[in-house]
């Protein structure tokens, strides 16, 4: 029954599936991040879409040769991918975690699955602030990216190594603060979100029902 | 204790899955280039070696790779890849365990046979609907804003018959870069005490 509880924070992702070439299905994460406040991250990514939009429609079919794979990676990336990625930054932006977590849950999902999905939130960022800092340590150590580009498997050892040993204690660190505060298998858990339906997520539901109709009705019409 | 996942070993697997992934996504990437598609297995799975055999050194209990797969093949397919990949990530997952659970997992050797097979056919299913659907890809590629001329060079550059090459790239690209990845973790990590093989 509360097993859709879930989908209002995760269903932006699915929107991603969905796409005719409509702006309006690109502009949605645009217009919610809007509302959210991150009107750079709007501004920016609107921009984007339009530019993508016209270059699509007018100049990629038309253009042959190196300049037709830079336009199509430019639409592809900006129609295709980025109004999904988009979207999912929106929903890490504005989710706490305790309320993913209690979503997860109620959808009933097994903790072996809820738990990494999770931890994969954190380590995101872990990962990227690590790999900021070990590319700037070994610049102090004159081992940059320029000068190891043409030794490929020494800037792998260079960069991957020391990001996995520092990872790897981060995950041990983890680990240790999860048990201590309690996290088991198949623990009955207490959580401080309260999330449920609400009028909202029942529009934004039909909107995306209608973006599926359109979807289906473009593939079999 | 030896064979029930705990807290710590999610966590791993969490860890895991997120560097797996970026590192296929990263070699995905060079798919855009058309003429470099068919190899994309072979590069995606070298560059996921060290990292898979890390992951095996680290996390040895039953179900590690179903969960690892399961949710990688859940983030491709709300990148828009089909519900196929979901399919046979399973069915990779399921063979994986199965080959890296003999010798109760403590051979290194075994895990990359296990995760070579396992990510062959888990790549496999990323391409499901460019062999066995391929008019109705070629559509939703032209629908999705791809230009005609990707099209048909895609089109040209994997026939029917390629798929068994392809695979079998996936494979030895898996393989060569987990034999990389035992040789960095024998070099590095087992001296820092980190792990042990």
């Amino acid at each position: 029954m509360s097993a859709t509880l879930s989908f209002t924070l995760l269903m932006g992702n699915l929107q991603q599936r969905y796409l005719i070439v409509a702006f309006t299905a690109s502009a949605l994460p645009y217009l919610l991040m809007f509302c959210s406040k991150q009107y750079k991250d709007c501004f920016k990514g609107l921009s984007f879409v339009l530019l993508a939009t016209v270059i699509q429609k007018y100049y990629l079919y038309e253009t042959k040769g190196f300049l037709s794979f830079f336009f199509l990676f430019l639409a592809m990336l900006s129609l295709r991918l980025l109004p999904g990625l988009m979207m999912g930054k929106y929903t890490l932006a504005t989710t706490s975690m305790s309320d993913l977590v209690y979503c997860l849950k109620k959808l009933r999902l097994p903790d072996q699955v809820v738990i990494p999905i999770t931890v994969m939130a954190r380590f995101f960022y872990t990962v990227k602030e690590d790999y900021g800092q070990i590319k700037d340590a070994m610049y102090l150590n004159g081992l940059t990216t320029r000068r190891l580009l043409f030794k490929p498997l020494k800037l792998f050892e260079y960069r991957f190594v020391p990001l996995l040993m520092c990872l790897i204690r981060t995950s041990n660190e983890v680990a240790i603060s999860a048990m201590t505060r309690g996290m088991s298998i198949g623990g009955e858990k207490s959580s401080i979100s309260n999330a449920h339906f609400s009028l909202i997520d029942i529009f934004l539901f039909g909107l995306m029902f209608t973006l599926i109709g359109f979807f289906i009705k473009g593939k079999y019409a | 204790m030896q064979n029930k996942l705990n807290v710590k070993d999610l966590i791993n697997i969490g860890l895991f899955t997120i560097l797996m992934f970026l590192f296929i996504f990263i070699g995905g990437m060079i798919g855009f280039i058309p003429i470099l598609m068919p190899i994309v297995p072979f590069v995606a799975g070298f560059l996921t070696g060290p990292v898979d055999m890390l992951f095996a050194s680290k996390v040895k209990k039953r179900g590690m790779l179903v969960i690892n797969q399961f949710i990688i093949a859940l983030v491709f397919v709300a990148m828009g890849h089909g519900i196929w990949t979901i399919l046979f990530a399973l069915v990779g997952a399921l063979i994986g365990e199965i080959v890296i659970s003999r010798y109760n997992y403590s051979k290194i050797k075994n895990a990359r046979l296990a995760f070579s097979l396992m990510l062959m056919i888990s790549f496999f299913g990323n391409w499901v609907p460019l062999f066995f659907a391929r008019d109705q890809y070629i559509e939703q590629l032209l629908q999705t804003g791809y230009g005609e001329e990707y099209t048909q060079k895609l089109n040209s550059i994997l026939p029917f018959w390629s798929i068994i090459p392809i695979m079998l790239l996936g494979f030895l690209g898996v393989y060569l870069g987990s034999t990389l990845g035992i040789k960095l973790l024998k070099k590095h990590f087992v001296r820092a005490k980190l792990i042990e093989v």
